[in-house]
């Protein structure tokens, strides 16, 4: 066993203990001293993460501090999340932190009023903040103070329909569906562009948003040609979906790369409000549709920590099966797609003769290959059919033999490596800066995966390494996917071994229908049944910021419950959405094929980030 | 045997033109297919098997779709450039074989055919002079769109042939050398195995000159726009490069064009380096036509016939290795394509250019001739061409990293 | 062997044909419904900005002219190989100053930068 990682063992133990008091964490302590005037209350969410309640003007302050002093060193802002907890009185903003240094978590949270939606960005002390914030004022209207490019990031530009995700906004928008087509359709060429594209392009005298200084060197005596300003995407091969990227080039040198996302914007947040605790599922697999059990997995572990249920040890390992399986599924996918992007064909379909097997597996436990929806608040949908762990066992063992072949076509492929190495390179400092997570973190030598710093489904009883890079280049990263799925199969391998028996979902009849068999026998299954059906599951109020390792990164649910069937708030941290962001500190001065390969490297899936 | 001459050698030229035309296209046809299958060889699947038996008649609905399909000129394009760019991209390809010698000349009761389309004198040169009218098609297809995307592709493709070319006319430097000559027939009689007799070599020309084989393969793949080198058409950077606006055949005309460079690209390799149609280890095939006429050896129809399946047989593989090329490797960035054509083949080929000249004189004042001179070449060509690739791979394959190196290094250790 | 050229003539002559041929073909077998949409050149299903035919980067400019360079000097390469063997000592010593001086103006090329492609 390794000891990479400095972290220390962590402290949260999902379900057991009652969570430890909120005033005895010392950065509740520290706070207390500075701010004690600007806390109006402290408490413990579910998971054991205190949650501290703040004056919304000293929030700016706090964070300063917390990020800056040695002794709490909260460095990776996790999440900015809206909340809109009803009654039309207050907006909520949380501030999901993680100190890499102590392995704390921590949350602040502002509620602003209605009247004065307004509070200072945090992008100057968290370049993550950027984007999470723009979607917070895209979703709630929340205006943040000094934030430098404070505009819509999911809706359209140019959306008159007000916030979508506050509590009076009507699920259908406010429009008739007539006049959202109508407005669709009459669209001009300068409302799909942002004032900065228009200004890149000349279109625009506007001195207030001249465009940014060139990042490429200036040679004085050379004639500058005109820089041509080009969308990629959203209808381009390797955008990998509908994600748009309007590049500013000088000849082949890109001078500027500005994203625009939301294209497959569904709005997922605000109809899960609409919908039970268990009816969410369908929607969780269809954000990252390239490793859905992954989400299917996280989001009900949310909902079990505000439940307070823990689940069987069977169903245990039968989850962390499911989810190494599928983070393969995601990250074989990243390999293939990723590797035709830079020319290399034939590793896609490589790639994919063994995703079609995984998809196998998934149909012959749930019948959906992509959208699973396999997993209950409680427990599964089913127990295993019989034979599935030897065919899970089988394609386990065989699976080496295809990354190792991809490996050899690869890894050590001169032009390959031209391509990756030293592409892209985001320093440690930066990644962190940015909020990457996941393999893009780890590619830059940060040694953080959820799956060691807050062990959830048992993981801490895992043999398992974590591989990080060196640079931080494209190359790094994609070092780091090839061994985290060897990595993955040394995990299956041992939860394979270990599968208890015993029943696969809790017995608590509050939670989970009871046997078909056993409700039409006894009255009180029977009960339960019809309260289960009728009324849904019941989770007490309350509210968690869970969080689990998923391909492309830290993936966190914050959940909001008034005690009633339905979620208050669901939220959805996709780690592409963050991760994507960083797409621009990586390509602008590097060349259009560059932008290919980084975006390859970022691996992103637009399901999860337009939601 | 004289040649054929007077009306009777017209009409065998017409003859001859469209016979090797018609295979040429079957050729084409059958290669657009092959590659298909060579793909799905390659990738663990059958590639294309429903349209006839084993998928064959494929090549067939893919024509037809392409003759109706809707055509679509985008309206800021420049009409006329437009339609002349897949002409200028088809036309280059399809009459540069002209020159290629194809098989060992053919008794007939008129006289003596050579199986060559246009036997000029100056073949060499009309086959550098037509290959490079093949960029035009590109730069021209690229503006006219006035796409982005195609502009790009086109000043990609232009800027990546016209440096390749240079490679290509100087990665022939040495050949001529040693040929003495610029005749494409002579260049063939010159290698047949175990030929004897002033100006013959016996060897194919890729033992004495390999590195000059290899510059060739390398600036020839580049010319023909193909995986490592498909950057004016890379679909995952900029979509379909020159050819993003085009539709039904105007893109067929590129998507052949294409094919055709490969074919020809492959023919040009085996006259150059593999000896042509010559058969190796058969002496039964030297037959030689002397600048006066008079024929060494004596052709037959049959020998006609197998010379022309030999050079068939060499021109497949070698378009059968750019394919297993073209599904294995990645493909380059533009600077670095640029980088590998300016620094590092131009320097290199004039350095190759001088020691070949230096031992080609060393050679001759010391009165070695034929398949001594050659093996005397072939050992420093083997010489160079290991310092070559060692100089090139910089330690990157030979002591590469594996993914466990870089990433597990680090998990490791500390 | 003027008349080799004959074949050259008639092989130009089907080539052309042949590229005519398809276009008319397909000009006349295609369907032909245009709308404003499809006419609009490809940029990912956005509308542009800005045109396309304008001023651009000076280092393709910059190819251009060192392939004119390279190339010519390269056709000199030619005639000198065909003959070389003929003319012996004088022949091989011209040429090693011909690309001396190739080189130095390759090394000068390089050394300005218009060999810097990004």
């Amino acid at each position: 066993m390794s000891s990479t990682l400095t972290l220390p063992l962590p402290d949260l133990v999902i379900g057991s203990e009652p969570p430890a008091d909120a005033e005895q964490s010392p950065s509740v302590k520290a706070l207390r001293s500075r701010f004690g005037d600007a806390i109006r209350a402290v408490r413990m969410d579910p998971v054991g993460t205190p949650v501290i309640s703040m004056e919304p003007g000293r929030i700016h302050e706090a964070l300063q501090f917390l990020k800056a002093d040695p002794d709490q060193a909260y460095d990776l802002l996790l999440d900015v999340m809206g909340a809109d907890p009803g009654g039309e009185l207050v907006i909520q903003v949380w501030y999901q932190l993680w100190s890499m240094k102590h392995g704390r978590m921590l949350r602040l949270l502002a509620s602003l009023p209605r009247s004065g939606l307004s509070i200072r960005s945090a992008v100057d002390l968290y370049a993550t903040a950027n984007w999470l914030e723009r979607e917070v004022y895209d979703m709630y209207g929340v205006h943040f103070e000094n934030h430098p490019d404070l505009r819509r990031i999911l809706m359209p530009e140019n959306y008159d329909e007000g916030f979508p995700l506050r509590k009076d906004f009507p699920l259908r928008g406010r429009f008739a569906r007539s006049e959202q087509v109508k407005r669709a359709l009459n669209r001009s060429t300068e409302d799909v562009y942002a004032r900065e594209e228009l200004a890149l392009a000349g279109l625009l005298d506007d001195e207030a948003i001249a465009p940014r200084p060139d990042t490429m060197h200036e040679t004085e005596d050379h004639l500058e040609g005109e820089k041509m300003v080009i969308n990629m995407g959203p209808q381009h091969p390797a955008t990998h979906g509908v994600l748009r990227l309007v590049l500013q080039l000088d000849g082949e040198t890109v001078v500027r790369c500005i994203p625009h996302i939301g294209y497959l914007h569904t709005g997922f947040e605000k109809t899960c409000e609409y919908r039970e605790w268990n009816q969410v599922i369908p929607y969780t697999d269809r954000m990252d549709y390239l490793a859905p059990m992954l989400y299917n997995i996280g989001y009900v572990l949310g909902v079990e920590s505000l439940l307070g249920v823990e689940v069987t040890p069977r169903c245990r390992v039968v989850r962390v099966i499911l989810s190494e399986l599928n983070r393969i599924l995601g990250h074989l996918l990243w390999l293939g797609t990723g590797a035709m992007d830079i020319g290399a064909t034939t590793v896609f379909l490589y790639t994919f003769q063994e995703r079609e097997r995984i998809y196998n597996l998934h149909e012959a436990y749930c019948g959906g290959r992509i959208t699973t929806s396999v997993t209950r608040v409680g427990g599964m949908v089913a127990d295993l059919p019989v034979g599935w762990l030897e065919a899970c066992r089988e394609f386990v063992e065989r699976l080496p033999k295809t990354l190792d072949e991809c490996d050899r076509l690869l890894t050590r492929n001169s032009i390959w490596q031209s391509r990756m190495i030293d592409i892209g390179v985001i320093d440690a400092d930066a990644a962190i800066d940015l909020g990457l997570t996941g393999p893009n973190l780890r590619g830059s030598g940060v040694a953080y995966d959820v799956r060691k710093a807050r062990p959830y489904l048992g993981y801490d009883e895992y043999d398992f390494d974590i591989p990080v890079g060196k640079v931080g280049d494209t190359y790094d990263r994609y070092l780091v996917r090839l061994e985290e799925m060897r990595q993955s199969v040394r995990i299956l391998l041992q939860a394979l071994d270990s599968v208890p028996d015993g029943p696969i979902n809790v017995s608590d009849p509050a939670v989970i229908l009871p046997d078909k068999s056993e409700a039409m026998s006894s009255i009180d299954a029977m009960i339960s049944h019809f309260k289960l059906v009728m009324e849904g599951l019941q989770v007490p109020a309350g509210d968690v910021w869970y969080s689990i390792e998923a391909t492309k990164g830290e993936l966190g649910f914050g959940l909001i419950s008034d005690g009633g069937s339905k979620p208050v708030r669901c939220r959805f941290r996709g780690p592409s959405f963050v991760n994507l962001a960083s797409l621009p500190h990586m390509v602008e001065g590097g060349l259009v094929s560059d932008v290919i390969a980084c975006n390859a490297s970022i691996d992103i899936v637009l399901g999860e980030i337009d939601r | 045997m004289e040649a054929i001459s007077g009306t009777a050698f017209v009409v065998a030229t017409i003859v001859k033109t469209l016979v090797f035309f018609v295979i040429l296209l079957l050729g084409v046809a059958l290669t657009t297919y092959m590659e298909r299958k060579v793909a799905g060889f390659m990738q663990d699947r059958s590639g294309p098997n429903r349209v006839g038996p084993l998928g064959i008649l494929q090549v067939m609905a893919d024509g037809l779709k392409f003759i109706l399909k809707e055509e679509v000129t985008p309206e800021a394009a420049h009409k006329r450039f437009f339609l002349l760019a897949p002409v200028l991209a088809l036309f280059p390809a399809t009459v540069l074989f002209g020159v290629i010698p194809l098989g060992s000349p053919l008794p007939t009761p008129w006289g003596r055919v050579d199986m060559i389309v246009a036997d000029v004198p100056i073949g060499f040169l009309y086959v550098l002079g037509i290959a490079s009218l093949a960029v035009y098609g590109v730069v021209m297809a690229g503006w006219s769109s006035n796409s982005k995307y195609s502009f790009l592709g086109g000043l990609r493709g232009s800027a990546q042939m016209i440096s390749y070319e240079i490679g290509l006319a100087m990665s022939l430097v040495p050949v001529l050398m040693l040929a003495g000559n610029v005749e494409m027939p002579v260049l063939v009689s010159m290698q047949q195995s175990f030929a004897a007799g002033p100006g013959t070599y016996g060897v194919w020309f890729i033992f004495p000159l390999l590195l000059s084989g290899f510059f060739f393969l390398v600036s020839g793949l580049a010319e023909t726009n193909r995986v490592p080198f498909d950057l004016p058409e890379a679909e995952a950077e900029i979509v379909g490069g020159y050819h993003t606006e085009y539709s039904s055949m105007k893109f067929g005309m590129f998507f052949l064009g294409e094919y055709f460079h490969l074919i020809t690209t492959g023919a040009l390799i085996s006259v150059f380096f593999l000896g042509g149609w010559d058969i190796p280890f058969w002496r039964g095939d030297n037959i030689r036509v002397l600048a006066d006429g008079t024929v060494i050896g004596d052709p037959a129809w049959w020998k006609t016939l197998l010379t022309m399946g030999a050079f068939t047989v060499k021109t497949t593989l070698l378009v059968v290795f750019f394919m297993f090329i073209r599904w294995t490797i990645p493909r380059f960035r533009y600077d670095q394509l640029m980088d590998l054509g300016w620094k590092v083949f131009l320097p290199a080929l004039m350095l190759y250019i001088m020691l070949t000249a230096v031992a080609v004189f060393v050679l001759d004042r010391a009165q070695i001739v034929g398949p001594a001179f050659a093996g005397a070449l072939f050992g420093l060509n083997l010489l160079l061409m290991l310092i070559f690739l060692y100089l090139l791979d910089r330690g990157r394959l030979v002591r590469g990293a594996t993914a466990k190196t870089r990433a597990a290094t680090a998990t490791e250790g500390d | 062997m003027k008349q080799a050229y004959v074949g050259v003539a008639i092989l130009f002559l089907v080539g052309l044909l042949t590229s005519g041929m398809f276009l008319l073909l397909s000009h006349l077998a295609s369907a032909y419904r245009p709308t404003k949409v499809k006419a609009m050149p490809y940029e990912s299903g956005i509308n542009p900005l800005g045109d396309t035919r304008e001023r651009y980067s000076v280092k393709f400019y910059i190819v251009a002219m060192l392939f004119i360079v390279f190339d010519i000097e390269t056709i000199f390469f030619i005639p000198w190989a065909v003959i070389f063997r003929d003319l012996g000592l004088f022949g091989l010593i011209e040429m090693f100053i011909f690309i001396f001086v190739l080189g130095v103006g390759l090394a000068y090329a390089w050394k300005k930068g218009a060999l810097e492609w990004d």
